[in-house]
């Protein structure tokens, strides 16, 4: 196989510092205690949904940057992204931290190509620091893609929920003691003729099981190298099939094992088949993942955020749904 | 793998659609929906001068008034996931599917948004139920003109 | 963050609990709902015989009930259908109508399959005096023949 796509990070930037806000709903998470900002209003007290994501990120920013020690005017880049039409949310929030911006958009796996591309611009010393991340609201996202909120339609088990939740990360040049971005492989646009935006699992496996391969074996890794192998927001039905697809590549699955999308509620049955969303792995890879790190109980891990690239437009007319996976491998020294 | 292979993996490994339950939750639904509507019916008859016939249009503006509420309140959704079909064919399922998208569009503004989105997903229920009731009043014209059925 | 797990300790100690409550009630509401009196009275303050009307209504096998009253020249019969009866209540109606019609040719014949008349007949007949019934027969008549 030609090895492409693939990043290596001589310099390994390290993410300095996380911001993680999240809706009321999302108290419910298993992780909820390690968010940063939880809001009691799931429109922040602002007028609309939209405005609400933008606060959600704008606040994100603010954390990790406050983290760093830091105020907007300190930061080079901010690159962020969300699942609006022309991510307003995103332009919003940029547009009150006013730091210089590129908006990214690689649906759900924004989370991981933001944080290439920042670790990029770091590794060619173009960047002290660099905003990193995506958001999700829930009402706003449910709302372009789906029904309305209050619509009572009946969803499927396959279905996921979108979380509220918004995560970035401060990326700076090599930190000691801080978990460093040493690698990662941006991923092909996979699409194996699955249309049901109700079961976007199923749709986005192939392409998460696609990237890793792709990761081990261009960068010669194994499976054992990892203390974790983390995935976006596959949900319970499209985990399992990750699972199987992996493993059909000869690929031992074990416990490293991890979907955060499975994982994010736990095993509430309300949600379905668990929580999806930029914000999703977002949250959870700067919550769940960093801490461990820092605490020292994963040294090398493995990050791949999936996400479908459909729009209300294309499935509505019968358009197969196209997914990416980009992986990011992170080591803490 | 090509799409035929995936398209079968999925198949069995995605969670079945527990069809059974699904339906007697729906009937469950439905029914108690339903049962409400005909204990309205009855209160319309009883404290006001309406017959069983003329009784039905204050009852469905009723039912109406409750699927507002429940929607606004955030529980039609609810009950739409535990009933299906149940809560969604009653009229109640109508109202929910149009105050719902009024709900959403109002920061759109009360024309543009309100007005312009409110039948977004009701206005096609509109439009083949007076389509179909159309094709089936001309076909029962036309049996009536050549003498097979009567009114 | 204890707010955290304590809420979350709420949620699960709830769970479940206010929707059994409420399948509980409706049950309940149910059953208790099932009772209903059935029966045919005849309510005669006129000099007809009302043995012919008892007859037709009494030998239709689709009637639960009927109420029914003379009135003057008005002949006022409210029926229940039994349930896949009640599919057929226009044609019912007009074939009792007929029959009706049929034994009293010089009265008014007005027949109802509707619950509301049944309930307004069966409190007419309850009425001690015969003062405004005339006029009470004559407003249910016209709420037989309101469309909407």
């Amino acid at each position: 196989m030609v090895a492409r796509g693939l990043l290596t990070f001589k310099t390994t930037p390290s993410i300095a510092a996380t911001g993680v806000t999240a809706g009321p709903l999302e108290k419910k998470s298993l992780f909820a205690e390690k968010f940063d900002k939880v809001y009691e209003d799931e429109r922040c007290g602002m007028k609309t949904n939209e405005h609400a994501h933008a606060k959600m990120m704008e606040d994100a920013c603010m954390i990790a940057l406050s983290k760093v020690d830091s105020v907007p005017s300190d930061a080079d880049f901010l690159l962020i992204g969300d699942l609006i039409n022309q991510m307003t949310p995103s332009n919003f929030a940029a547009k009150t931290v006013g730091i210089p911006y590129i908006g990214l958009f690689s649906a759900c796996a924004t989370s991981v190509s933001s944080l290439l591309m920042a670790a990029l611009l770091t590794e060619i010393g173009m960047s002290k620091c660099a905003i990193a991340g995506a958001s999700s609201q829930h009402n706003a996202v449910e709302r372009q893609f789906r029904y309305p909120n209050e619509y009572g339609g009946q969803k499927p088990d396959t279905a996921q929920w979108t979380v509220t939740a918004a995560g970035v990360a401060a990326v700076t040049p090599h930190k000691k003691g801080f978990p460093s971005i040493e690698c990662g492989t941006i991923g092909c646009v996979i699409d194996l003729g699955m249309t049901d935006p109700l079961n976007m699992g199923a749709a986005m496996a192939p392409a998460a099981a696609d990237t890793l391969i792709r990761h081990l074996t261009g960068h010669n890794k194994d499976v054992k190298d990892y203390d974790v192998i983390m995935t976006g927001d596959l949900g319970k039905t499209g985990f399992e099939l990750y699972k199987i697809l992996a493993g059909n590549q000869g690929i031992v699955v074990t416990k490293k094992f991890r979907d955060a999308g499975e994982e994010f509620y736990g095993a509430d049955a309300a949600f379905l088949s668990g929580a999806s969303g930029a914000g999703c792995s977002a949250a959870i890879f700067l919550t769940e993942v960093i801490d461990k790190m820092r605490a020292g109980d994963y040294k090398r891990v493995l990050l791949i955020a999936t996400g479908a690239l459909l729009s209300p437009l294309s499935f509505q007319q019968g358009d197969t749904i196209p997914c990416i996976a980009h992986a990011i491998e992170l080591t803490m020294k | 793998m090509d799409e035929k292979k995936y398209a079968k993996l999925e198949k069995d490994t995605s969670p079945k659609t527990p069809l059974m339950r699904n339906m007697i939750f729906a009937f469950l639904t439905g029914g108690t929906i339903c049962l409400v509507g005909q204990f309205v019916s009855l209160f319309y008859m009883t404290y006001f001068d309406f017959t069983e016939r003329t009784a039905s249009n204050p009852t469905v503006a009723t039912m109406i008034f409750f699927a507002m509420l429940l929607t606004g309140f955030g529980l039609y959704k609810k009950i739409g996931q535990f009933g299906g079909a149940g809560s969604a064919v009653p009229i109640t399922g109508f109202g929910n599917a149009v105050i719902s998208a009024a709900i959403e569009h109002k920061s759109e503004g009360y024309v543009l948004g309100v007005g312009g989105n409110m039948f977004k997903l009701a206005g096609s229920v509109i439009l083949f139920g007076v389509f179909s009731a159309f094709v089936v009043a001309l076909i029962k014209t036309i049996l009536v003109k050549l003498g097979v059925v009567s009114w | 963050m204890n707010k955290v797990t304590y809420e979350k300790a709420y949620c699960i100690k709830m769970e479940g609990t206010h929707i059994r409550k409420l399948s509980l009630v409706i049950f309940a509401v149910i059953i208790l709902s099932g009772c209903s009196g059935s029966g045919f009275r005849i309510d005669n303050n006129s000099s007809e015989n009302q043995a012919k009307a008892e007859e037709v209504l009494k030998n239709d096998k689709r009637l639960t009930s009927a109420v029914t009253t003379f009135h003057e020249n008005n002949l006022l019969t409210a029926v229940t259908l039994k349930t896949f009866s009640r599919f057929k209540k226009v044609k019912i109606e007009k074939e009792l109508k007929e029959k009706l019609e049929n034994g009293y040719p010089e009265l008014d014949v007005t027949v109802s399959a509707d619950s509301k008349i049944w309930m307004e007949m069966n409190k007419l007949i309850d009425l001690k005096d015969n003062k405004d019934k005339g006029k009470k027969i004559e407003k249910l008549k016209s709420l037989i023949k309101e469309e909407t």
